[in-house]
């Protein structure tokens, strides 16, 4: 099963709070794949809006996300893409 | 929030949002959360307890489809977005699975289930240090508690049509995005309320912090 990981900065000044949790959890399940999030010492499932809440991610603090599935590359491309983009919040 | 010993003409002193002077009715507003009992439910009953759940999120989740389109075309897209991640809340996977796994295999009614794990997801969210993401708790509860109407057989009033159109102020402990998006703006003079997140409510104000004792 393909594996895909990466390293992301949050960089937009909210964090992840509702509307962009709202994004990276409606992004993730867009994918077949198993998407897992990892902050410090906290995990959760990219799909689980409460998940990513709970992570209490904010400016500066970096995740990395984990894909396992056919998609994961893909997956994990599109949601680097959206936090480098700052959840298109700020431009 | 007015305290039961001050006198009617006590000053109170309140963060404002929005600069002007409303005289009017006052209407206390309470946010009534339905009464939940723990209830049992027989091992022959799960597989039906188990839809009855689904059905109630399913017509929590068109509800906040609707809050969520009334909102957007009412006030901004941007301040409808809370909907929906209460849509999310409602079809989160943990959620899902906590709740089912409580009716299966500790036979708990769908509401005492959804109840409970959706307690536990707020009290979690509530220990957050960051208080943004930790005013998620009660959009946790907000949502629950919509599902739980349904499974308990209580008809949720649209108070968008029917209710008092005297113009009034607003006086409550806490709005949950679901109370504010029904308000109709002609009828109320102000707002004055004691824990404000950052809720629609809010955006309706330049404040998009997190106020507490506020007046907009």
């Amino acid at each position: 099963m393909p594996i895909a990981e990466t390293h992301l900065v949050i960089t937009n000044k909210v964090g992840l709070h509702a509307r962009p949790a709202r994004l990276l959890v409606q992004t993730a399940a867009q994918f077949q794949s198993q998407i897992r999030l990892q902050h410090a010492e906290k995990a959760a499932n990219a799909k689980s809006i409460v998940g990513v809440l709970k992570l209490g991610a904010v400016l500066g603090d970096t995740l990395v996300v984990r894909a396992e599935g056919e998609d994961a590359e893909e997956a994990v491309k599109t949601l680097s893409d959206l936090v480098n983009r700052k959840f298109d919040e700020e431009k | 929030m007015l305290s039961e010993n001050s006198s009617p003409m006590s000053p109170l002193h309140v963060m404002a949002i929005s600069p002007g002077i409303a005289i009017g009715p006052v209407r206390l507003y309470k946010t009534v959360s339905p009464a939940v009992e723990m209830t049992k439910i027989s091992p022959g009953q799960v597989e039906v307890e188990q839809q009855r759940l689904q059905w109630a999120l399913d017509a929590a989740i068109g509800e906040l489809r609707e809050l969520s389109e009334h909102v957007a075309q009412t006030v901004g897209r941007g301040e409808a977005d809370i909907f929906e991640a209460q849509q999310l809340m409602l079809q989160d996977p943990e959620l899902l699975t906590e709740t089912s796994e409580l009716i299966t295999q500790q036979h708990f009614s769908a509401a005492a289930a959804l109840h409970q794990v959706a307690e536990h997801q707020a009290q979690e969210l509530e220990s957050l240090e960051n208080e943004t993401l930790a005013a998620r708790a009660s959009d946790m509860r907000d949502v629950a508690a919509r599902a739980i109407r349904h499974l308990q057989a209580e008809k949720i009033a649209d108070k968008r049509s029917g209710g008092d159109s005297t113009p009034q102020l607003i006086v409550a402990h806490d709005l949950t995005p679901s109370d504010t998006a029904i308000f109709d703006p002609r009828t109320i003079l102000g707002i004055y309320c004691r824990w404000w997140s950052d809720h629609p409510c809010c955006h309706y104000s330049p404040c998009h912090g997190d106020p507490r004792d506020c007046w907009l």
